[in-house]
């Protein structure tokens, strides 16, 4: 038995939506083309290397999801069983971006993924990849664990950039990556509703369960009280290699690395 | 790309923050894309702007030198990806302008390579920005390690005294070490004798750009706990602050 399947995620997503139609919350659902080079044709915006990633402002926009002072949720459900997924079916329960216009919304995105070669151990390289839909025309994404924050550009909004199109961008970026993905879903909420936001937080934490659990005994077994190092009298006037913090910085030196190497292959994709 | 990056320094008391919010005042009207930076532990400006601060680049920096303290690689990764959340989280944007706030410092060490990748994953936002000012303590190498590495105004304030100008000129030199600013101007601040600016030009060898009266409506503001960004348009600080900003060529 795998991880995932301790807990069915796409059932309780399903089931999520069914409630949420119960309910009567304004649903909508988009089916896309599944063939990948349908699916970039019906796409309005570009998208690609040749699209630089962009900071926008405030005032440059025409919608803002999940801030942080908004709800925000996000995460990936796995299945290897690909007939759970339905394939290509974009669901938005709540306003879509083009009838919000100077508005900042809730956002919860979850993105059902299913493919009978696809491991549990892809969970955490695939749930990652959310932070990489950088260069999608007029569309800027910041990303923590569980959370999105994005902001749509006049430019884009005037044009009638929707959830749809997000949608579809999502896809084509999921499937280009993971060649091993046969089924994509996706469900964005922009209700005002707490209540969905929570109820979606329990499932993504339900799913992520196992891999929390082996994450934090792995923070404690590695953990150094880094506040017993610190001194009151640095002035500094060492050399680095004399320094108590030398590894700490170490370290960090290392994540700078990374991050160079990082955003090099953000430019390259 | 920026057209400026300002930096207004000066000793204490001298007005550095007023300027500041009064620059902000003005330039917010106009269309240039203005990031105004906090660069003084006391954080003095946000108050003086009516801005609540949640939190500040030193936050972030501490989570980073916490980040490597572990060295855990799950969490390092984890900090890549969330980096540029984390520097929009920092930014307070109003109508007109955008607010950063260093904070003070609270480490020992100097941990300077989470200067570096503050300093780097700040470069794409503040390249959106057309103007850049920043309002620092007397020291500049704060900003220069964590924010931008060139600074192509250096405003020095000082009050008409001649301790005040001698302080200047040590703030020149020191700003020199730490900064290749292509200009550097003083601004006499709360002039009460304007014969007295004569007097101080024949006693700097720095060039003065500009003078502001002394009003007593930033100190009524300021008893009153009101932001400078309401000062009315005719208020005379306000008029002396742009036609230096206008002698500058920043505004026209």
């Amino acid at each position: 038995m795998t991880d995932l399947e301790i807990f069915n995620g796409v059932m309780a997503i399903h089931a999520f939506i069914d409630e949420k139609t119960r309910l009567k919350r304004k649903l909508r659902k988009f089916i896309c083309p599944s063939a990948l080079d349908e699916l970039k044709k019906s796409l309005k915006f570009k998208m690609g290397a040749d699209i630089e990633t962009i900071f926008l402002l405030k005032e440059d926009i025409y919608v803002e999801l999940g801030s942080p002072r908004y709800e925000s949720v996000a995460f990936i459900v796995l299945t290897q069983d690909p007939e759970e997924v339905q394939n290509g079916v974009i669901t938005l329960i709540g306003p879509d971006i083009h009838e919000s216009k100077g508005k900042e919304l809730n956002f919860g995105q979850v993105i059902l993924i299913g493919g009978t070669e696809i491991e549990d151990i892809k969970y955490r390289e695939m749930e990652r990849a959310l932070f990489h839909l950088k260069n999608l025309e007029g569309f800027m994404i910041r990303a923590v664990p569980n959370k999105l924050w994005c902001r749509v550009s006049k430019q884009v909004g005037f044009r009638g950039f929707s959830f749809e199109d997000l949608g579809k961008a999502l896809m084509i970026m999921y499937k280009e990556q993971f060649p091993d993905i046969e089924t994509i879903e996706i469900l964005f909420i922009t209700t005002e509703s707490p209540q969905d936001f929570l109820e979606l937080k329990v499932i993504g934490t339900e799913i992520r369960k196992k891999y929390i659990q082996q994450y934090s005994e792995h923070l404690k077994s590695k953990l150094v009280q880094i506040t017993e190092k610190q001194r009151d009298d640095c002035e500094f006037p060492w050399t680095c290699d004399e320094c108590d913090y030398n590894e700490v910085c170490d370290e960090i030196r290392d994540i700078v690395e990374k991050m160079k190497a990082y955003r090099e292959k953000m430019k390259k994709n | 790309m920026n057209k400026w990056t300002i930096a207004i320094t000066g000793k204490g008391g001298t007005g550095k923050t007023a300027l500041t919010t009064l620059i902000t005042k003005i330039l917010r009207q106009r269309k240039e894309k203005l990031l105004v930076v906090d660069a003084d532990p006391a954080m003095g400006l946000t108050n003086v702007l009516g801005i609540k601060i949640s939190r500040t680049l030193e936050d972030l920096r501490l989570e980073i030198i916490k980040v490597g303290g572990r060295g855990i690689e799950e969490e390092k990764r984890d900090l890549i990806l969330s980096l540029d959340y984390k520097i929009m989280e920092l930014l307070i944007e109003k109508p007109g302008f955008t607010t950063l706030v260093m904070g003070q410092p609270r480490t020992s060490g100097c941990f300077c390579p989470a200067n570096t990748l503050l300093r780097d994953a700040l470069k794409p936002l503040t390249q959106v920005f057309d103007i850049i000012l920043i309002d620092c303590e007397a020291g500049l190498e704060q900003i220069n390690r964590k924010v931008v590495k060139t600074i192509n105004l250096l405003l020095i304030v000082s009050d008409p005294t001649m301790r005040g100008i001698q302080t200047a000129s040590a703030i020149k030199e020191m700003a020199q070490k730490f900064t290749h600013a292509s200009r550097i101007g003083l601004i006499l601040n709360k002039i009460t004798n304007p014969s007295i600016v004569e007097i101080m030009r024949s006693k700097t060898d720095l060039e003065i750009v500009g003078t502001i009266p002394f009003d007593p409506q930033i100190a009524e503001f300021d008893l009153q706990g009101r932001s400078l960004l309401q000062l009315p348009e005719d208020s005379v600080s306000l008029e002396a602050v742009s036609d230096i900003l206008s002698y500058l060529n920043i505004i026209q």
